[in-house]
């Protein structure tokens, strides 16, 4: 049985893009701690919010979030 | 917008506010005219009601008083400061729909919620049921207050509903809370089985700490938010 978890390379693509945990709050229109909660993984977004995190970093939620899976 | 109103929605917005000389001269009268209400009781011969007094308590001297105080006071800010009240209230409902109008902190309404708890215990060891059951609505207004919180958790006073993480925290916050509030309830069961005097005492306890301990969790899941 295996026990998939969500990684996510948000905070490599926010670098990448120069912007600060602020910036891209400000860009998706959430609070800094809803992006640093999902940069720590100790929050999953929604569909809608992952989508619109994608747009603003300019690549696809699959390159944003990935399956880490995990042998029970 | 005029720039006395942009300046005053620039700042954020707290609850508290800063006891001026007027405000302590307010206090002071403000007890002042308790007493005196208290030893005299002039409502009670006004509107006959001495004998009710007498079973039930001066509660009703309190209540006139408090009520005459407040229509005092609204009438003199109408008439005396009304420029400065309109100017007031539009810059905070702005600040409110913007979600800057901050809470009390959890220290301030640990405080509130502990202290009307304290009193209602030290009410229920008196054995005085009228004064208890002031104290009472008291504390469960505070209660209320609390549970507002968990119900509706953040910051501010008016927080986005939309807020993704603030529907997390919630839902920790729910989580923890019901199966404190069944542990309360368990622990009631098994105090009403073997200690029944007393559950009058403990069903405020519970209450209290089936609603602190989803804030504390707020607290530890904001500050973890926040690293």
């Amino acid at each position: 049985m295996s026990e998939a978890r969500i990684g996510n390379r948000l905070k490599q693509r926010r670098a990448e893009k120069n912007l600060t945990q602020a910036d891209l709050a400000k860009l998706v229109g959430v609070s800094r701690k809803t992006i640093n909660t999902v940069e720590n993984s100790v929050f999953i977004p929604s569909v809608l919010l992952a989508l619109t995190l994608a747009r603003q970093l300019d690549t696809t939620v699959e390159q944003l979030f990935y399956l880490m899976r995990e042998e029970a | 917008m005029s720039d006395e109103l942009h300046q005053l929605t620039e700042k954020r917005f707290t609850l508290r506010k800063r006891f001026t000389l007027l405000g302590w001269i307010w206090l002071t009268m403000l007890s002042a005219a308790n007493a005196l209400v208290l030893y005299y009781r002039p409502f009670a011969n006004l509107l006959g009601i001495e004998a009710f007094e007498v079973h039930h308590g001066v509660w009703p001297e309190v209540a006139i008083l408090c009520g005459a105080l407040i229509v005092l006071k609204a009438v003199y800010l109408r008439i005396f400061r009304r420029s400065e009240q309109l100017t007031e209230f539009a810059s905070f409902k702005e600040a409110l729909l913007q979600g800057r109008v901050l809470r009390m902190s959890l220290a301030t309404r640990c405080i509130f919620l502990l202290g009307a708890l304290a009193l209602v215990s030290v009410g229920w060891f008196a054995r005085e049921p009228i004064g208890t059951r002031i104290l009472a609505l008291l504390f469960l207004l505070f209660a209320a207050v609390e549970l507002n919180f968990i119900i509706h958790p953040g910051e501010t006073l008016h927080p986005d509903p939309h807020d993704e993480l603030l529907l997390f925290f919630r839902a920790r916050m729910l989580k923890v809370g019901y199966v404190t509030a069944i542990l309360a309830l368990t622990s009631l069961y098994v105090a009403s089985l073997f200690a029944s005097p007393y559950v009058g005492l403990l069903v405020p306890i519970a209450l209290t700490i089936s609603l602190l301990v989803p804030a504390f969790v707020y607290r530890r899941l904001d500050r973890q938010a926040d690293e």
